[in-house]
């Protein structure tokens, strides 16, 4: 049986070419990407990617960066987007076992089904753990 | 007949028949809710190929499944034609992608035989039986089978 839809706050984030939800619980700060050289966020060393290319590579970076930084127990991870747009409450439906068990990587907790397109709602802890470890985006 | 009756026969069964590529299939009746026009799936990260990705049908959210893919055949841009077959088998529901949706036509099981064994296995595997439709090959696709290749990746 599939998990029953559950109301989350979501951040609704723009890549250069897709949108997607997150989680707000899932995220830390919300701002500006950081300078160049910036090692370490919240006293943790600090793993910074593009959450676009992660996830389609041919999804590239746009000019306008935000970020979204995700504080793990040993590492923190900002993750870059074109922009984030917008904060409200949404139900997510869970998608079908069928789907979950063909995926490389759990990073997708549901979607959303806007003007009757569904959007993705991204597990960002998982994505930012995969890439504190260095099992995705070439390395930590 | 000796006795001048004739063994019952089981009633024709119906199918849906589709074009992939420029080949034949039957979907058995029974596992087709709807047949909807294409449009663009929202890709999955992670999502192996044979996966298009997902569209919401009725706010229902199903898996995309490309056939001609799932069958080793070339899948090519969608056309007008192009359709999304909504099929389940047991709890398991999918937008089956096909590139057009010729016939719902009825079948016996006098007019099926088993595939034959010069087919490919990967493509035998998908299928329970063949027949002939419109003086073509008809190819009887197993469902059950088909979500199964799709699960193990092909």
């Amino acid at each position: 049986m599939a998990a029953e839809a559950a109301t989350t706050l979501l951040l609704e984030v723009y890549t250069a070419r897709r949108r997607y939800f997150a989680p707000r619980s899932h995220v830390t700060h919300i701002g500006r990407a950081p300078e160049p050289g910036v090692a370490e966020v919240e006293g943790r060393p600090v793993v910074v990617h593009s959450l676009g290319p992660l996830l389609d590579p041919e999804d590239q970076d746009g000019p306008t960066q935000q970020a979204l930084t995700v504080v793990l127990r040993r590492r923190a991870v900002v993750l870059l987007v074109r922009r984030i747009e917008s904060l409200q409450p949404l139900t997510v439906q869970p998608l079908a076992p069928f789907l979950l068990r063909c995926l490389d990587r759990p990073w997708v907790l549901g979607a959303v089904v806007v003007s009757d397109d569904p959007v993705l709602v991204l597990d960002l802890r998982r994505i930012a753990t995969d890439l504190a470890l260095g099992a995705v985006g070439g390395g930590a | 007949m000796r006795d001048g009756s004739s063994p019952a026969r089981a009633a024709p069964s119906p199918y849906l028949i589709v074009r992939a590529g420029d080949e034949f299939y039957a979907l058995p009746g029974d596992c087709v809710r709807e047949v909807t026009r294409w449009r663009s799936p929202t890709p999955v990260p992670g999502a192996p190929p044979v996966i298009l990705g997902i569209i919401s049908q009725r706010g229902v959210i199903l898996p995309v499944v490309d056939l001609r893919i799932a069958l080793h055949l070339p899948a090519t841009p969608p056309e007008r034609s192009s359709r999304f077959v909504v099929a389940h088998h047991g709890a398991i529901e999918l937008a089956l992608l096909v590139d057009a949706v010729l016939d719902f036509i009825p079948l016996a099981d006098e007019e099926l035989t088993l595939p034959p064994a010069a087919l490919a296995p990967d493509r035998a595997r998908l299928l329970s039986a063949v027949t002939r439709y419109e003086n073509r090959p008809l190819g009887i696709l197993n469902f059950g089978a088909l979500i199964t290749a799709v699960q193990e990746g092909l």
